[in-house]
């Protein structure tokens, strides 16, 4: 008579068979890339970037500086006036199609809450890995722009910053611009960086650097990608002596720039997409809603994926306009970054079971989707979810 | 030895990483192809997270979370490949894993078969969360933490995922007639 089986130590044993060692050719493939790839530089008070959010980066004790994570970040249209933080880069969002996404409210330039009265900028003394810094901030309110330098002087040498743009959240702000000069060992000259004050009971300041600048990207745009509501511990060094004073010009950061609307034609007519979601973890919920000149397509955001210039947000049909806008079907926005952002509206066949949002989505093959499959962004940009 | 390795890594030392990347290269190796169920988009997963992890190795703050911050990285590379192996395979059913790791007499050929279809009918993710605990015998916590979900949703995917193997099994149980009734 046949035993009953034990279903779990049956699945136990298939997971534990399998291959475990990875063939030599892996590893000498592996060494040669390495040998070929610079690290990122990472030196100053440690800190744990969060994913998926700009790395900020400080000074250093002994050479000094960094780098940043652009290539896998969101980064915000250059013209925004409104600043969005937890923003992931995108390659190129052009001013002239991509405006800010309509998501953060445009709040006027304002001063620091709490901060020291007096001309913008000012000079701070502070300490760095245990030696004395200083940053001298000079500039010149001009509008709702900034002009100036921001000069950090430290252990290792000197870091000049040529100040073009100016942000704020909260009691949080930071001039940002392009690196005139540099002891940095990464060599950032050319790249963007920032300074960024909480202003408070001492002010704190911390030196953001970047990679090198990429295309399509203007200072606001770079700057945006900073999320300034949550820079990580340790990132901030407390001000022992002196003060720096925010211009008027810093805008107001918005608190998430995931989601926002854009336009584009559909079958020669206007129509426009809408984000409006929130993530939690790994997740995403919220809606994405296609108007067109049938009606509209509401969507409930489940889940988003990334895979090079595309990224893709998913969910559950809710209703539609739609010919093959099923009900309870998958669908996604699918959005190709570039100048201008492409976009395309997906819909699944109905669901199957076992199959999940995430799951679903893994079966778009992005790159491989033809191009009439995608409309010009006319106007407004989307932003995807940090992670997704 | 380990977090020596990584220390002289985060220096830029490529000998060291190139030693740490052997000692670490056959697990990584092991848990991507449990993931993936293919040989060669494992050592695809592999050798890119372990690139990745090389220039990211300057932001890992404490070398002894090293395999843990691998791990996650290791993940999100399967997912890319499973990504990429849809685009490539269409309908086409991927060659399964070579079995390095002798097979469990516990299972037969049938039961390998009926596992393994089961399997892959899971998503990626649910596969990882899997693996991780029962492979690598890890607490859902843990999983999360490798996997990049909140720890409810690492719990939901295990019990959705065994759940789906389990109906498999007692399926085709069911559905194979017991001895004394083909006696019968």
């Amino acid at each position: 008579m046949t035993a009953p089986r034990d279903p779990d130590r049956m699945i136990r044993a298939f997971i534990g068979e399998g291959a475990d060692r990875l063939a030599d050719p892996v590893y000498d493939a592996v060494r040669a890339e390495i040998d070929t790839k610079r690290q990122r530089v990472v030196i100053g008070p440690w800190r744990m970037p969060p994913v998926n959010k700009i790395v900020p980066l400080g000074l250093g004790a002994a050479a000094l500086v960094a780098v940043l994570v652009v290539g896998t970040q969101v980064i915000r249209p250059p013209d925004a006036d409104t600043v969005a933080g937890a923003a992931t880069p995108q390659p190129s969002v052009p001013s002239s199609t991509a405006t800010p996404s309509p998501a953060p409210s445009a709040t006027p330039a304002m001063s620091a809450p709490a901060g020291p009265d007096g001309e913008p900028g000012g000079t701070v003394s502070y300490r760095l890995d245990g030696a004395p810094a200083t940053t001298g901030v000079e500039l010149s309110d001009a509008g709702t722009g900034v002009s100036g330098t921001a000069v950090t002087a430290f252990a290792a040498g000197t870091h000049t910053v040529s100040l073009e743009c100016a942000a704020r959240d909260g009691d949080t702000w930071a001039l940002a611009g392009t690196v005139e000069q540099s002891t940095a060992e990464a060599g950032s000259v050319g790249g963007w960086s920032a300074v960024i004050v909480k202003d408070g009971s001492p002010q704190q300041i911390g030196i953001w650097v970047s990679d090198p600048k990429s295309d399509g990207i203007d200072c606001a745009g770079w700057l945006a990608a900073v999320d300034l509501a949550d820079l990580p511990a340790g990132f901030l060094q407390a001000v022992e002596s002196g003060a720096l004073v925010a211009p008027s010009g810093a805008a107001q950061v918005a608190g998430d720039a995931s989601g926002g609307t854009v336009r584009f034609q559909s079958d020669g007519a206007p129509a426009t997409t809408e984000l409006d979601f929130s993530t939690e973890g790994a997740g995403v919920s919220g809606t994405a809603t296609t108007t067109f000149a049938r009606g509209t397509h509401t969507v409930r955001l489940e889940c988003a994926a990334r895979d090079g210039d595309f990224w893709a947000v998913a969910g559950t049909v809710e209703q539609s306009s739609a010919d093959a806008g099923a009900a309870n079907a998958w669908s996604a926005v699918i959005v190709k970054e570039g100048s201008p952002q492409q976009i395309g509206v997906w819909l699944s066949d109905p669901k199957v079971d076992g199959v999940d949002c995430a799951g679903w989505l893994a079966t778009i093959e992005f790159d491989t989707i033809g191009a009439e499959n995608f409309q010009p962004a006319e106007s407004g940009a989307l932003f995807p979810p940090p992670g997704g | 030895m380990l977090e020596e390795l990584v220390r002289q890594a985060k220096q830029g030392d490529a000998d060291a990483f190139d030693a740490l990347a052997r000692m670490v290269g056959d697990r990584c190796l092991a848990i991507a192809v449990r993931i993936l169920r293919d040989t060669a988009l494992a050592e695809d997963a592999v050798q890119a997270a372990l690139v990745t992890a090389w220039i990211e190795l300057r932001t890992l703050r404490d070398p002894s979370r090293f395999e843990p911050w691998l791990h996650r990285i290791l993940t999100n590379a399967c997912y890319a490949e499973a990504r990429r192996r849809t685009r490539w395979s269409g309908g086409v059913r991927a060659i399964p894993a070579v079995e390095s790791t002798g097979p469990d007499d516990f299972l037969t050929v049938d039961d390998r078969d009926l596992l393994e279809r089961a399997f892959r009918r899971l998503t990626v993710q649910q596969r990882s969360v899997l693996v991780f605990h029962h492979y690598l015998g890890l607490t859902l916590p843990e999983v999360a933490e490798r996997t990049g979900l909140p720890v409810g949703t690492a719990k939901s995917r295990l019990h959705y995922a065994t759940r789906a193997l389990k109906a498999s099994i007692e399926a085709d149980a069911r559905a194979t007639p017991l001895p004394q009734e083909r006696m019968a």
